[in-house]
């Protein structure tokens, strides 16, 4: 089909709209689409379904499907008439995941999940984006494209989740992470017409050097810390200020903060080709010290696991974090342990600050205030890096508490986010690129506001909040 | 004697007015030439003409290609129900490749459009897919297969019609087969 003649972009995106190709065209273009379960329309008042930018509507369906539009009033979404159901019922199977779970998780009603896997039947587009955002689906391509771009290999090993993990609860709240990892990637891409610059190219690279007999695999982690902070540009003696910040603005890499079941701390997830991170901000993690830990420790993990290792999902739970990395069996959480917690505070500048102060008690909270790190993380490293000629008994402190200020940076975007029913997981950077990709024009205000898992009302009384949480000002929005 | 349809289609003119198409999509002169009887086009009347086309609406994307091979276009005109395939069977050369509603009608003025298959001589279905006459409301849809049943049954030619019925979510008419499917 040929097209991109003027007249003809001036149809499909108005003639208001600017620019010589289509992807131009869409940016400044005011009209929205409607769509339904099977088709894509003109936005009209009356229609029920789900209102995109033509920006939305143009990177989902393609160019043939908007001509379409105007060519017969509509365009035809479902690629078989057995879509969406297929891919819904499929691949609440493969997650291992009941209908009871997936109403619960979506707060809709069984009959609902039901209907939707019934290929016989129509569904509300509205319901169908929220199971599909729940089974970590890209709901835009559903009903478009057989499987909606569900990466198999996650449902894979979500499924194949080792036992001691493995609750329904888990699978869902780590597809959702996996969900917002992946959305996050791709408002990104469309906002800065790119991808974020891959950590290779950062100087990142995978390393499999896990240690042998004579160089253990914490040696190893402690070599790779210095090597990142290095690439960071952070000297040793340098605190790292702000984890969250480190990760998700310098590292561009998608964090999602959650709430997991009590033992679970964090996981590294990869959905397609995006890898990102995932936190539990309950448990242990509420003391933010213990979370920079938790996040060093997955960072650790996806900067420098190779693939074979760090495959598509790696849970990890407080009791494997918390253990001296000496202490650790496993080779592979051994050196992320050791990444942690040197990255965080680097050896030789810990044990100056700590010899800064009198008393092993006085110096032990001395590292932890300065470098931002847990009691028990603390303690271990002070301990070996004085190659463990005081008693670890001696290193104690009454008060295992963060400072105002290290808990603020590390929370501020989720502790202060408004309106509050947008999830946890939905919040910071996220939340952020979901209000500047609105403010371009490539997502409506309804989008912005599924997207967040939170009433167009909402979205709308709060939005001034969420751009002062960002940081986004109006002129640049 | 045939019965025609459009005779059954005075109630439905009264409810819903003639408008002018919608020409905003249009991208070639040749898209208001009027086709007449040589290039296919023909009255909608019970009992149907001979040399009809069987075939059924598409249920998805997938077999809309093969779908479109049997699709006719209806218009109710202003006095008549043109219809004819979409597809020119006669080497006839549009710009566009295939007909559009206004072919139907010259570009005048109109009251509602949309395809048709004859699933069998027995049996019709009709959508409201067109850009330039489209049914302003669900209501208005089934209406035209009401007056298309009507006109069967003033025949005395058993045929059953349907509608493929209205998708609320994009307030359009549907263009697959659904559970909306109407029987009239």
């Amino acid at each position: 089909m040929g097209l991109e003649n003027i007249e003809e972009l001036d149809l499909i995106f108005g003639p208001e709209s600017k620019g010589t190709t289509p992807q131009e065209r869409a940016r400044s273009s005011s009209r929205i689409f409607v769509r339904s379960q099977v088709q894509l329309a003109e936005n009209s008042p009356e229609a029920t379904g789900r209102r995109l930018s033509a920006w939305e509507a143009l990177e989902t369906f393609g160019l043939d499907k908007l001509r379409e539009v105007f060519e017969y009033s509509s365009a035809i979404l479902s690629c078989t008439a057995e879509e969406p159901a297929q891919t819904l019922h499929n691949r609440r199977e493969d997650l291992g995941l009941s209908v009871k779970n997936v109403a619960k998780v979506t707060g809709l009603n069984e009959d609902d999940v039901e209907n939707a896997e019934n290929p016989k039947t129509l569904t509300s587009i509205h319901i169908i984006e929220k199971i599909a955002r729940a089974l970590a689906l890209d709901e835009g391509t559903i009903s478009l494209t057989p499987g909606a771009n569900g990466d198999p290999k996650l449902a894979m090993r979500l499924r194949t989740l080792e036992s001691t993990h493995r609750s329904s609860e888990l699978v869902s709240q780590l597809c959702e992470a996996a969900w917002v990892s992946g959305k996050q990637y791709e408002l990104f891409k469309w906002l800065y017409s790119s991808p974020p610059v891959a950590l290779t190219a950062k100087g990142f690279e995978p390393n499999s050097n896990y240690g042998n007999a004579e160089y253990p695999a914490w040696k190893q982690g402690y070599w790779l810390a210095r090597q990142a902070r290095k690439i960071l540009g952070v000297s040793e003696e340098q605190p790292i200020k702000c984890m969250r910040e480190l990760i998700e603005d310098d590292l561009e890499i998608p964090l999602v903060q959650t709430v997991f079941p009590e033992t679970i701390a964090g996981a590294t997830i990869a959905n397609g080709s995006v890898r990102g991170i995932t936190v539990n901000t309950k448990g242990h993690n509420h003391n933010v010290w213990v979370r920079r830990m938790t996040l060093a420790h997955e960072l650790g993990h996806l900067l420098y696991d190779p693939d074979e290792n760090l495959k598509k999902l790696l849970v990890d739970q407080y009791s494997d974090l918390e253990q001296a990395p000496w202490g650790q069996t496993d080779y592979v959480e051994q050196r992320a342990n050791a990444f942690a917690v040197d990255f965080l505070a680097p050896q030789k500048a810990t044990i100056e600050v700590f010899k800064s102060v009198v008393d092993c008690s006085g110096g032990l909270r001395k590292v932890m205030d300065t470098f931002g790190l847990s009691y028990t993380s603390a303690r271990f490293h002070i301990w070996n890096g004085l190659d463990r000629k005081i008693s670890l008994d001696d290193l104690v402190v009454d008060n295992w508490e963060t400072t105002d200020e290290w808990s603020g940076r590390e929370s501020f975007a989720i502790d202060y986010f408004k309106p509050d029913s947008v999830p946890i997981s939905k919040r910071g950077r996220f939340a952020c690129l979901v209000v500047q990709s609105m403010a371009a024009n490539l997502l409506t205000e309804e989008s912005a506001a599924a997207y967040l898992g939170c009433s167009v009302d909402d979205y709308r009384s709060n939005i001034d909040v969420i751009r002062g949480i960002c940081g986004i000002s109006d002129e640049i929005s | 004697m045939p019965t025609r349809v459009s005779d059954c289609c005075e109630t439905h003119r009264e409810h819903y007015p003639a408008r002018e198409p919608n020409l905003a999509q249009s991208q070639d002169p040749d898209e208001q030439y009027q086709v007449g009887q040589s290039e296919g086009l023909f009255e909608f009347v019970f009992p149907p003409i001979d040399g009809i086309t069987f075939g059924a609406p598409p249920s998805s994307d997938t077999d809309i290609h093969d779908c479109d091979r049997s699709k006719y276009l209806w218009v109710v005109a202003l006095t008549t129900l043109p219809v004819a395939l979409e597809h020119l069977t006669n080497g006839m050369a549009l710009k566009r490749g295939r007909l559009t509603h206004t072919n139907l009608t010259g570009g005048v003025d109109a009251h509602t459009a949309g395809e048709l298959w004859f699933r069998d001589s027995r049996t019709v279905m009709i959508n409201g897919a067109s850009s330039r006459y489209t049914p302003r409301s669900p209501d208005e849809l089934l209406s035209v297969a009401q007056a298309i049943k009507s006109a069967t049954e003033a025949a005395g030619y058993g045929v059953v019609v349907a509608s493929l019925g209205w998708d609320e979510g994009s307030n359009k008419p549907l263009r697959v087969q659904t559970e909306k499917l109407t029987w009239v």
